[in-house]
């Protein structure tokens, strides 16, 4: 439904509201800030606008607008089930087939019902309770023939299905995985003889995987005593002549330095050297109040070094983000005004204070994958907690795990990420950014509910971020509002 | 000082107790217990990579030490070749092999026992302790893991047995998984990438002579819920239960619970089992049920240290601890004092239970009242590192908790507790977890491992039996 009002105009953003059911995303990584869309985006009828799927249902954009009844079921497939999209079409995966719709002429018309062999094998990809089928990715034109391949997780590796004379068949089964670990995490009682225990030994194998052009890569992460970690880089390459077989004569294996146990792989930069970055947060035991401190650290040289910045704060979400657009990830970090000073002056803030300080630095990563020794700029914001922290009110909890602020979105399309503060309860504050840094005051105010939760996504697939504003109903369904950003000016 | 062992450092009143200190070469190194000896003394042993380490109680001081071969995988401390001692065995690929442990030899070269494929050939990042032989008949026998089995060999390869794997029900993927990562984070923007993992874990259906003991009991961590609202709403089957009982069958346990706001007070009930028949004209099949007593509050938090159920009147039931502190109240002036004071008032009480009025007597109370850090109190569970055994061997279980960054404090059950701790030990260095609790000489007073980033301290009776010596060597 459309709500009758403009929210507001910013110079250069209008933000428009929509209620839509059935737009859901993840939490926010908290590396990257990014949420994870639970939703499908495609233009079913080839109308030039972007079609969601959600829930069971495809909801049609007309004149950009996604009306209530523009709603229809998708077709009926059996769960478990797990649905992409490709260039208007929907793929339904399920345990053993392949099937592929396409909506034509105001109806479902199937194009292709395919098995699975060898599916049995590759097992659920996420999870299997599900009664709607599920987003998930999976169709990827690896040759870049303009139709796409589907490459599914088994046990054994990545399965590869291609597309042969209209039908799509297995093509390659991808060795990808590292080998199976065995658990030594704990070892076994050996005394007193009654704890002594026969056990089956525990294996395990966890990995990263990526699918990139020809290329895959797999990303294996080794404990290493004093708390450190190493990760091991394979990547092969596909041959399309061989039906997307490994070629082995392609495959480069590296392995980084020691690294912080709190970072994982993250694409910093173009460049082909993996880059890798963490946050974690350390709460300091034996302080009066209690206090914590973030540490954010980034290797965007394979792990040769680290630079390594420590601020005291809370969790955030959106430790790195390319706030420039330039391409590279930018590192942020944050500072909580809540300690500083003597104990009477935190017990004071602690006990009596409704406004927090809060800090947050931008340091824009440069040509050389480094970052400055000091933030590049700076922004300083009020947050209202509703109550003094002592209470730990819901805004205030939602303070400490990262989820009053979002650098992810860039609602005027201008390459520059622009900064979203629900600064009290009720109010989500929004300063677009610009080279000299996020705006001095918020040039725009979005209103939200106290028991609501805010996300930045591109609903609508237009380039500008749109703001997600979800909460539970009396009827304990999710709804959600979604306010598209639009340009106003050039 | 005696080769970096041995290095006590108590400040203890009485000279009741003793601390053994075991140097970490690493803070991840495997610290398990074992009899390395021909004693029947629980002995430490230390596994650090390929390089292990056996305090003996019957060395003298001198540690057992062992270079393990490169690529070992699993090591156990047993005696294989039935001459009463132990030997450490180890599995190195397919081989198997047993190293002699002997005070005079620095470093003993392997042997080699047999050669034998199994799961444990494959390398692991560092050895680890596992069970690998078991008696059967008095007969020592190899366990080595196959991919579906477990088979009992004996040292001239004849195999003895082999029992399946039975795992637990396993469901569509249950053991396999595999996350899509949407944005992708290793990958560009337009890439596929999945976070992908698989486990494979399960149990033996072993026969009853090779089945273990029952395992320690565990206490329940309190749901989530409760910490904020639910408590009162939920039903008492519900509830964390503990037995009341510390040994033996008993046909009643206890289930509490701390109704929100949390700290004010548990609430207990008694519940009993008992044969519910088959309802007449039903098709129910008759069965057990839980017929629950009647609420009794108390004030405080339960007390629940790993495996511990305190029975300190030795009455053979588990007595109740909790722990109370009394609230600062939200003035900047009380809670400035406070924390510049440095500690808070907190009062320990024990409720013993008594089998006439079939309920923990309230009558009976038995009070530790000391202080604690404030910090301590920022997380909610001021009472860390606790230890509810019996700590010098007169069959009543004590009372021992951190009482500052680096203290421990005792104090001794005698129908009471004393104004002052028994036994104070201040450590070098912060202790990160409670390890072991065991009684290592057999002589009924339970050891405690505590775990540091540097080192291993063992606190135990200073000398077996009479309790009232000991060493009060300085660090």
């Amino acid at each position: 439904m459309i709500a009758s009002i403009v929210a507001c105009m910013t110079f250069g953003v209008v933000f428009t509201p929509q209620d839509i059911d059935g737009i859901r995303v993840s939490a926010p990584n908290p590396l990257t800030g990014n949420v994870r869309k639970l939703f499908l985006q495609t233009d079913l009828d080839a109308d030039g606008q972007t079609d969601l799927i959600v829930a069971g249902e495809a909801i049609f954009q007309r004149d950009g607008v996604y009306y209530p009844d523009q709603r229809v079921r998708l077709p009926e497939i059996p769960s478990p089930c797990w649905v992409d999209a490709w260039n208007g079409t929907l793929y339904f995966r399920t345990q053993d087939r392949l099937r592929v719709f396409r909506w034509t002429s105001g109806v479902w018309q199937q194009l292709g019902d395919d098995p699975l062999s060898g599916a049995h094998e590759s097992s659920s990809p996420c999870c299997g309770n599900e009664k709607q089928p599920v987003p998930y990715r999976y169709l990827y034109d690896l040759d870049g023939d303009g139709a796409p391949e589907a490459v599914f997780p088994g046990r054994d590796g990545l399965y590869v299905y291609a597309l042969r004379n209209g039908r799509y068949a297995e093509s390659a089964l991808l060795a990808v995985y590292p080998s199976v670990r065995i658990d030594d995490t704990y070892g076994a009682s050996l005394w007193p003889a009654a704890q002594r225990r026969l056990t089956p030994v525990d294996t395990w194998m966890g990995c990263q995987v990526a699918v990139e052009g020809l290329r895959v890569t797999s990303i294996e992460r080794f404990s290493v005593s004093g708390g450190a970690v190493r990760f091991r880089t394979n990547r092969y390459t596909l041959d399309p002549a061989q039906g997307f077989a490994i070629d082995p004569d392609k495959t480069v294996s590296t392995e980084s330095g020691l690294l912080p146990s709190y970072v994982e792989p993250l694409r910093l930069h173009s460049g082909d050297s993996l880059s890798f970055a963490g946050t974690r947060v350390d709460s300091l035991e034996t302080s009066v109040p209690p206090s914590s401190v973030l540490t954010t650290s980034v290797s965007a040289d394979g792990g040769t070094s680290v630079q390594t910045v420590r601020t005291p704060s809370f969790r955030v979400n959106g430790s790195f983000v390319d706030v420039n657009g330039d391409g590279r990830l930018d590192m942020i970090t944050h500072t909580t005004g809540l300690y500083g000073g003597g104990v009477r002056e935190t017990l004071v803030r602690f006990l009596s204070q409704t406004s927090v300080e809060h800090g947050i630095s931008v340091y824009l990563q440069n040509a050389e994958a480094t970052f400055p020794e000091s933030p590049t700029f700076r922004k300083r914001l009020a947050i209202d907690l509703d109550q003094p922290p002592v209470y730990r009110s819901h805004h205030a909890l939602a303070y400490y795990a990262g989820g009053l602020i979002d650098v992810t979105g860039d609602f005027n399309k201008d390459g520059w990420r622009d900064l979203v503060v629900r600064d009290r309860p009720n109010r989500l504050a929004i300063y677009l950014s610009a080279p000299q840094g996020f705006g001095e005051s918020a040039s725009a105010a979005i209103h939200i509910g106290p028991e609501e939760a805010f996300h930045i996504v591109d609903v609508n697939d237009d380039g500008l971020s749109d703001i997600v504003i979800s909460w539970s109903g009396a009827d304990e369904r999710s709804h959600s509002r979604i306010y598209f950003a639009r340009r106003d000016r050039p | 000082m005696m080769a970096g062992l041995m290095l006590a450092m108590l400040l203890a009143a009485r000279d009741m107790f003793r601390v053994d200190v075991y140097p970490l070469p690493d803070p991840d190194a495997y610290v398990f217990l074992a009899r390395a000896d021909a004693d029947l003394v629980g002995d430490v042993a230390i596994l650090n990579g390929t390089a292990m380490t056996v305090h003996a109680s019957g060395s003298r001081g001198t540690p057992l030490t062992v270079q393990l071969e490169p690529g070992t995988s699993a090591v156990d401390v047993a005696d294989v070749d039935g001459d009463k001692r132990a030997e450490v065995v180890a599995i190195c690929g397919d081989r198997i092999l047993t190293y002699v442990l002997s005070p005079g030899s620095p470093s003993p070269q392997p042997t080699e026992a047999l050669t034998r494929p199994s799961l444990l050939s494959a390398a692991c990042q560092r050895p680890f302790p596992r069970v690998l032989v078991v008696y059967r008949g008095g007969r020592p026998l190899l366990a080595l893991p196959q991919k579906d089995f477990l088979e009992l060999v004996s040292l001239d390869g004849t195999v003895d047995s082999r029992y399946g794997v039975a795992f637990e029900s396993p469901t569509f993927a249950s053991d396999f998984w595999a996350y899509d990562s949407r944005p992708p984070l290793a990958g560009s923007a337009s890439s596929l990438e999945w976070r992908i993992g698989a486990r494979h874990c399960g149990g033996y259906d072993l026969p009853v002579d090779l089945k273990p003991g029952p395992v320690s009991f565990a206490w329940e961590p309190f749901p989530n819920a409760w910490r904020r609202d639910e408590g009162k709403t939920l039903p008492h089957s519900r509830w964390p239960t503990f037995p009341l009982r510390v040994m033996g069958e008993d046909a009643r346990q206890v289930r509490y619970q701390s109704p929100a706001p949390p700290g004010q007070e548990t609430v207990i009930r008694i519940v009993e089992q008992e044969k519910r028949p088959q309802p007449e004209g039903s098709d129910i099949p008759p069965g057990d049920e839980f017929v629950a007593g009647p609420e009794h509050r108390y004030p405080g938090i339960m007390v629940t240290p790993d495996g511990d159920l305190p029975d300190y009147n030795h009455d053979g039931y588990v007595d109740l601890t909790l722990w109370q502190a009394p609230d600062p109240g939200l003035s900047v002036n009380a809670l400035t004092r406070a924390i510049s004071i440095g500690t808070w008032p907190l009062r320990i009480a024990v409720y013993l239970y008594s089998p006439e009025k079939k309920r923990f007597d309230i009558e009976t109370v038995k009070r530790i009242d000391t202080e604690a850090p404030v910090f301590l109190f920022m997380g909610g569970e001021p009472v860390q590192h606790c230890v509810l055994r019996d700590l010098n061997g007169d069959g009543y279980a004590d009372c021992g908790f951190r009482t500052a960054d680096k203290k421990f404090s005792i104090w001794l059950y005698n129908d009471g507790f004393a104004d002052k701790p028994d036994a104070v030990t201040v450590f070098p260095e912060p202790i990160k977890q409670v390890a072991f609790r065991a009684d290592l000489n057999g002589d009924g007073s339970t050891n405690v491992g505590f775990r540091g980033e540097k080192a291993m301290y063992v606190l135990g009776l200073a000398q077996s039996g009479d309790g009232k010596t000991g060493t009060v060597p300085v660090p």
